[in-house]
């Protein structure tokens, strides 16, 4: 029995531990419900007791809702953090910020002159609203970590036709998931897989062999499977390894016009290479053995030139990206040679992957303070961003002078961190 | 002696012997206190047309300024200008008595600007006693408040109220029938005076204190609690090496706190100020002495934003000095107020301490620094007309209400003047808001939340601080008092005019609209996104002024610039 303040919902708690069969469980709550004052409770009853307690605030209670609800390792260890409070904490950081920089300013308006007031005292409100912008970008440009965390990683796979992406994904799910012919077009539909890889929740959407087509049905699936490539978060290009070495070679660029369409969907920052059929190389008649056939090259020559960047989010950037932005990959593998076929090299890219993920998506090190995603949701964003809005404003204002001004804002900013 | 409600019976005798003495005539208010807030409900009570008496023990200290002789800074000058607007005295007479004129935090926008002025105390009182004595419809007796007589209310009469005046004895024992009373007592209220470890009862250095008047509201039921505040000595000037201390001087164009004058009488004629610093060697002197002082031992509140040096030697150790403002008392004084050092060492270790301070090697004191300790009523017993809930027609105003500050006083004052007299006449009451201005932000602050320590006012108190400013108290309240009967016909003459002017010229801006390549060719730069703004609008930008728009709107060279000043301020908030 749980006394007063200390059970779950801080009221008296009885807990009764019984046999689980049915008959059981069916005569004890039969009693139970013909007791005067007892019901049954209402889904998140006790939960909601307890945030109406104030014994959890709502980082708290999302937290133990994504904790029931995680399905991998990494989303287990970020609910665990948050239902601890661990978000509630970095929250009551950023308002203390704010309070104190709030009273300095005050204490400036209202004693600064005429009184006495301690030196530095503007610098530091100053410095502790760039403080608190600094904090909450850091928080904001988590590359939407914690939310694809809980959503899953869009993964997309493209490639020219019967390069082995559908096998590429039965071995993923290590199941036929995909039918897998050799028939170019045997995939019409997007097939979608929820898949745990290394603690990380990754949705696999697959997608029609890309390649220009008469066939009307055949163009509005590559248009959809397109259109999966740019939604997704990340993507996997598999291509046949023999044909990419030749056409090096051959310096074609592998610029046939049936290339066209998937080239397109490459991106330098988020797309991987996997060469299949790693199994065919020595078979077939290669002139010379100074071939490139280093991966690293082969990815290279894929490439297009730099995309123009996008201009870094300046003070006044005020759009969510949903999307990952450009982000160095820091020195691991993007492409990975191996043959689907015999299992050559498949767990190696698997590994290998997996740790690509691990890395972008801050997984890491999930223990430490730093690589743990504050925000997990879009509310936390959208009250940050506001936030962060405020907060630029206020740093402009700082340099401008009028010291009414600021009030205002900082007021809006100690509005916007409800928690 | 009478006390409270159990004496109806004996009531009923004084009075058929009341009768039999000479009374002055029949009033309908009575003002007890001729402090800053007695004289503001004074005067507010006699504007709304009741015969009102004010009470007092010296005719001749009206007017006092008991501790430092400037009015109004941040927040402060706010409630001052709020008062005038009301039409109330403690502007105008500033105005006048004012010898160093500065506004506060200039550079920091309007919405915080803090009037404030240094004061000649001799002036101030003889232009405030000059204006109470012959004001119309006020009378003014000396006199002693011995006792309130409270007639208890029938129950079941649905008043909520616990009793109502009818009439104050004097010392004299002299009764005075009234239906509604002010108090003012300022930190009269078995007043308590500490100097080192001697302590005798006094209001105001050498002034008795009023100790009946707390033991009646004591046994009608009154909490009272007891709070402190504090007051430096007064130097010799003469004694005083003002060589090498930093100077400051007074605004070239001071702006007046009344909104009925165009211009201070002393503009031209302004004091400098000088300020200098506490050493180590004074905090030696203070701390050594600290068991000494009876009043920094004892655990009541004292204003925390006007901290003896006691406290802040003890609040702010690490510090290693602290600011003096040496303060001139007037043209025809010698004497300089040392702001910063109030203190309740025992006098004779007053000199010595002080002359540890830079220009103060060889001070000589005109009087000591003292502590005073004092009751005062929680205010959360008041009503919004600061009328207690408890007596009916008994109204509180200024510190004894657990506030500190002239300012303060006078804005509760003349709240409680107006409505003291508007409930005399039977007219509804005048009810300030949190958005009216600071005078309501305060009275709600105190009738709500209660003073555990002694109530300043700043600007952070508000949350409406952009719109309730110090250059639009007119706008914001002249037309209610007017319309309570508490503005005079001049100033609501005035008022008018400035009032339409303004309107007048906001139109004549708002009339002048052009697009943004319109406004570059007037040599102001605007965003160049096609959407078109009128001058009042451009106001807003830095650097934009109507005296900057007078080439394109000639007719603004006919408005006075003060007005004009104002158009500015309102183009920037609006």
């Amino acid at each position: 029995m749980g006394g007063g303040p200390k059970s779950f919902t801080s009221k008296d708690v009885v807990e009764l531990h019984i046999h689980s069969g049915r008959a059981v469980i069916s005569v004890a709550l039969s009693v139970l419900s013909k007791l005067p004052t007892f019901r049954p409770a209402e889904p998140g009853e006790f939960t909601r007791r307890t945030y109406l307690s104030g014994r959890l605030d709502s980082t708290q209670v999302e937290g133990l809702k994504d904790l029931i609800d995680a399905g991998t390792e990494g989303q287990r260890k970020v609910a665990v953090r948050a239902a601890e409070g661990v978000t509630t904490q970095k929250f009551d950081q950023l308002c203390a910020d704010i309070i104190s920089g709030l009273a300095k300013v005050k204490a400036l308006i209202d004693f600064g002159e005429g009184e006495e007031i301690e030196e530095g005292v503007y610098e530091d409100a100053k410095s502790r609203v760039q403080k608190v912008l600094d904090t909450t970008q850091g928080y904001l440009d988590d590359h939407c970590r914690g939310e694809l965390l809980r959503s899953g990683i869009r993964l997309a796979i493209f490639a020219p036709p019967n390069a082995g992406k559908s096998s590429l994904l039965n071995f993923l799910a290590q199941r036929e998931a995909a039918i897998v012919t050799p028939i170019p077009g045997t995939t019409r539909d997007i097939l979608e897989l929820s898949l745990d890889i290394s603690g990380l929740p990754v949705v696999i959407a697959d997608t029609a062999g890309l390649r220009k087509t008469e066939d009307v049905v055949e163009k509005i699936v590559i248009q959809r499977a397109r259109k999966a490539v740019e939604s997704a978060d990340i993507s996997i290009c598999v291509l046949s390894f023999p044909e990419a070495v030749q056409q090096q070679h051959q310096r074609n660029d592998l610029g046939s016009e049936a290339s066209s369409h998937w080239r397109e969907l490459i991106s330098r920052e988020n797309t991987f290479f996997l060469f299949n059929k790693s199994d065919l190389v020595d078979s077939s008649p290669m002139p010379s053995p100074s071939l490139p056939s280093d991966v690293e090259t082969l990815r290279l020559s894929l490439l297009s030139p730099e995309p123009q960047h996008e201009s870094s989010t300046a003070d006044l950037d005020l759009t969510i990206t949903p999307k990952l932005d450009a982000y160095p990959p820091a020195a691991t593998t993007t492409a990975w040679k191996a043959s689907l076929a015999t299992g050559d090299g498949a767990e190696e890219f698997l590994e290998g992957f997996a740790e690509v993920l691990r890395k972008r998506f801050g997984m890491d090190d999930i223990l430490s303070d730093a690589a743990n995603p504050v925000i997990t949701r879009s509310r936390h964003r959208d009250h940050l961003q506001t936030n962060k809005t405020c907060a630029c404003m206020l740093v402009r204002r700082f340099a401008f002078d009028p010291l009414k001004a600021p009030t205002m804002w900082s007021l809006q900013l100690k509005n916007c961190v409800t928690l | 002696m009478l006390r409270g409600l159990k004496n109806a019976r004996i009531k009923g005798n004084l009075l058929r012997s009341a009768h039999s003495l000479p009374s002055s005539g029949h009033y309908d208010v009575c003002i007890i206190g001729g402090g800053h807030a007695g004289c503001e409900a004074a005067a507010a009570s006699a504007r709304t047309g009741a015969r009102t008496l004010l009470l007092t023990q010296k005719l001749e200290t009206i007017g006092e300024l008991s501790c430092n002789p400037s009015i109004g800074g941040v927040g402060k000058g706010t409630l001052v200008r709020e008062i005038d607007a009301l039409d109330g005295v403690m502007g105008r007479v500033a105005d006048k008595a004012g010898i160093q004129f500065q506004m506060l935090n200039r550079s920091k926008g309007a919405a915080v600007w803090g009037p404030r002025a240094q004061i000649d105390r001799v002036l101030y009182k003889k232009n405030m006693q000059n204006i109470l004595f012959s004001y119309p419809g006020l009378s003014i007796k000396a006199a002693s408040v011995f006792d309130l007589v409270i007639e208890e209310s029938t129950p079941g009469s649905g008043s909520g109220s616990v009793g109502k005046v009818t009439g104050v004895k004097l010392d004299s024992g002299e009764l005075i029938p009234c239906s509604q009373f002010v108090i003012c007592t300022g930190t009269f209220l078995s007043g308590e005076i500490h100097m080192g470890m001697k302590r005798w009862p006094a209001g105001r250095i050498g002034e008795a204190p009023s100790v009946g008047l707390s033991a009646s509201l004591a046994n009608a039921g009154f909490q009272l609690g007891r709070l402190q505040t504090g007051t430096p000595a007064r130097l010799d000037g003469k004694t005083i090496n003002f060589d090498g201390l930093e100077r400051q001087d007074g605004d070239v164009q001071p702006l007046p706190f009344s909104f009925l004058n165009r211009e201070v009488d002393n503009a031209n004629n302004q004091v400098a100020c000088f300020k200098t610093r506490t050493t180590l060697e004074t905090h030696r002197v203070v701390r050594d002495n600290l068991h000494q002082c009876v009043h920094i031992q004892e655990t009541k509140k004292g204003p925390r934003y006007c901290p003896s040096l006691e406290a802040k030697i003890l609040r702010f150790g690490h510090k290693e000095s602290h600011n003096i403002w040496l303060e001139p008392e007037g043209y025809d004084s010698d004497v300089i107020y040392p702001n910063g050092i109030s203190c309740s060492l025992p006098e004779e270790l007053q000199e010595p301490m002080m002359r540890t301070i830079p220009g103060l090697e060889n001070v000589k004191m005109v009087k000591p620094a003292y502590g005073v300790e004092y009751d005062h009523i929680d205010p959360r017993e008041l009503g919004p007309t600061l009328e207690t809930k408890r007596i009916q027609g008994l109204f509180l105003a200024g510190q004894i209400n657990g506030t500190t500050g002239y300012e303060e006083a006078g804005a509760q004052g003349i709240v409680a003047g107006i409505n003291a007299g508007l409930a005399a006449l039977q007219k509804p009451p005048l009810v300030l808001t949190r958005a009216d201005g600071f005078t309501g932000v305060m009275i709600d602050d105190l009738i709500v939340k209660g003073a555990e320590e002694p109530y300043r006012m700043f600007t952070s108190r508000s949350e409406y601080r952009m719109t309730i400013r110090s250059d639009n108290a007119d706008l914001r309240l002249t037309e209610k008092g007017r319309k309570a009967g508490a503005v005079s016909d001049e100033r609501w003459k005035t008022f008018e005019s400035a009032r339409s002017t303004m309107s007048t010229v906001i139109e004549l801006l708002k009339q002048c609209n052009l697009s943004p390549q319109g406004w570059s060719a007037r040599g102001i730069q605007v965003n160049k996104d096609g959407g078109w703004r009128d001058a009042f609008h451009m106001l807003r930008y830095p650097n934009v002024t109507t005296a900057a728009l007078q080439p394109f709107i000639p007719e603004l060279a006919q408005v006075d610039p003060q007005l004009l000043s104002r158009v500015d301020i309102e183009g920037v908030f609006l």
